[in-house]
């Protein structure tokens, strides 16, 4: 590693190599892929010069964390930045759930915020049959309970 | 390397292995627990009361205190308005919350309506102050008493004051400190004390109105319970103790303010950035009008709060609310949707429930909606301030 760097100039910079779980192999800059807590410590125990295993997220979502991992290391303007993370995260419900979940295990923070930040704005306003349709739940209170928090909010939902 | 690997497994599992087997979620993949927290801790309180109906799960992750200092430390900077009776006699008084980060906060949007009097069984009332989501009251008809209020969740709990034998002026205030997470309700019981009295990252500051001392502003360490002086703004020395009278104390973005009611056409607002540090001092903002739009009349308006678009939100002593931009010096008068008269308060809307708080024996927190007591074994003191602070 060494001897190679000594031949090219010193803006040379490292790439890590992540596989997904469907096996499929992203080269990413250190710098951008260390935004990855998850990343970081496994380069930390030495997995750097190898490939690193992600087994908890597919080629489909990787390829959208490694775009959101270099876009956000490309030093972009602060405006280009909002602007582009708001189109990256304008997508169905699906992708942003295994978005969610992938840069929860990766641990990336803002990228973590701004996926949560996204879900918000999808329930706000939305009334309770509406967002258990969103996200799939099923509603487990009696007609008597709901009719009871309801009555306990009664301002809240005028 | 093979231990690695599996450590790296088991943390991605983290999270599935919360969300328990038979949950109620039917997806296939179910939005990690804390996750879902972070989520809904982002969104506007009235969407959280829909949030609660959805389904149990749901309802107990709101209901824990944890999603509530969460939500706290995210949720809008408001105003709690409360009506002044006016116009005809026994117009119903109201209590409103003002969303001051609303888009446009005159808007009927940014404006929630509790009841009117709020079902309240305690008959009429004004705002002393409010602490984390809490709003202490006074009673008009119960001198002795005060209450404290959560008007999201409906909660409350009375407290009796000391009743005093002599007749000097009470005065309370509610207070948190963050350091032992204590709520207490401070009582004067002296009057030598200026009542411009604020809150601030867990101390009670006010301006020393007693011209034989020098010092002009003190502080009250709620949590040890100990008196502090607290540095006064460079500017002042011994001979601006005479105009104590309209000095005043506030909070503006995070940090304790110092103004004082102007002789001519401006005032110069300082700002303490660093708590407690003489040299934190700086001139933070010179409000200066120069058409005659406004009159300085004494101790008409006050900062009370910084509006996201850099403008000075101020009350009127009863009438209305300006903003002050300081880039073009300019004045905007506010007329807020649906309430007219009123008194503002700086709040911050909280789903902390005052069952998760209260300390202490035989107090009851009590439920407009349900009318329902619930007896708790913790305590909010009552802290009386009987000691003359500046003997010590």
């Amino acid at each position: 590693m060494a001897s190679s760097e000594s031949t090219t100039t010193s803006t040379t910079t490292k790439v890590l190599r992540l596989k997904s779980s469907d096996n499929e192999i992203f080269g990413v800059e250190e710098k951008a892929a260390l935004q990855s807590e998850t990343i970081k410590s496994l380069a930390e125990d030495g997995y750097s010069e190898d490939v690193i295993p992600l087994f908890n997220v597919e080629k489909k979502t990787l390829a959208k964390i490694v775009e959101w991992l270099n876009k956000h290391a490309s030093g972009s303007s602060k405006e280009e930045l909002k602007r582009w993370d708001a189109d990256f995260v304008d997508v169905d419900k699906d992708v942003l759930y295994d978005l969610l979940l992938a840069s929860n295990y990766l641990n990336i923070e803002v990228l973590l915020h701004q996926l949560a930040q996204k879900v918000a704005d999808m329930i706000k306003g939305k009334k309770p049959e509406e967002i258990r349709q969103l996200f799939g739940i099923k509603n487990d209170f009696t007609p008597e309970e709901e009719a009871e928090i309801r009555r306990e909010n009664a301002w809240a939902f005028e | 390397m093979k231990r690695r690997r599996k450590d790296v497994n088991l943390k991605g599992s983290r999270d599935d292995a919360k969300t328990k087997e038979g949950d109620d979620y039917q997806s296939k993949s179910a939005i990690p627990i804390q996750n879902l927290i972070d989520i809904l801790s982002r969104l506007p309180f009235k969407t959280i009361f829909n949030c609660m109906c959805v389904c149990k799960k749901w309802k107990d992750l709101i209901s824990d205190p944890e999603f509530g200092k969460l939500h706290h430390s995210r949720a809008p900077g408001s105003l709690i308005l409360r009506s002044h009776r006016h116009g005809r006699r026994r117009s119903p008084r109201s209590l409103c919350l003002l969303d001051l980060e609303a888009s446009d906060i005159c808007s009927p949007d940014a404006v929630v309506k509790f009841s009117p009097d709020f079902g309240l069984p305690i008959g009429n009332f004004e705002v002393v102050n409010t602490c984390n989501g809490l709003i202490c009251i006074r009673r008009f008809q119960s001198p002795n008493h005060i209450s404290i209020l959560n008007p999201l969740l409906g909660d409350y709990i009375t407290l009796p004051l000391t009743k005093k034998k002599h007749k000097s002026y009470l005065f309370s205030w509610f207070g948190h400190s963050p350091k032992t997470d204590e709520y207490k309700v401070i009582q004067f019981v002296h009057q030598p004390l200026k009542l411009e009295v604020e809150i601030h990252r867990g101390c009670l500051n006010w301006i020393v109105d007693d011209p034989s001392k020098q010092e002009f502003i003190f502080g009250l360490d709620i949590g040890r319970e100990l008196f502090q002086l607290v540095p006064a703004p460079p500017h002042l020395g011994p001979d601006d103790k005479d105009r104590t009278e309209d000095m005043m104390l506030g909070v503006l973005g995070g940090c304790l303010y110092f103004f004082e009611y102007p002789l001519g056409d401006h005032f110069d607002i300082w700002v303490m950035k660093q708590y407690g540090v003489q040299e934190s001092w700086t001139k933070e903002f010179i409000i200066k009008n120069p058409s005659t739009d406004i009159i300085w009349y004494w101790n008409l308006y006050r900062p009370i709060s910084l509006l996201i678009n850099g403008e000075i939100l101020m009350s009127h002593k009863s009438k209305a609310m300006v903003s002050y931009n300081p880039e073009d010096r300019s004045f905007r008068f506010l007329k807020i949707h649906g309430i007219q008269n009123f008194e503002a308060n700086p709040y911050v809307p909280s789903f902390l429930s005052l069952r998760d708080i209260v300390k202490g024996e035989n107090i009851s927190v009590s439920n407009i909606h349900s009318g329902q007591g619930y007896i708790s074994k913790k305590n909010i003191t009552v802290f009386e301030l009987t000691k003359d602070p500046l003997i010590h």
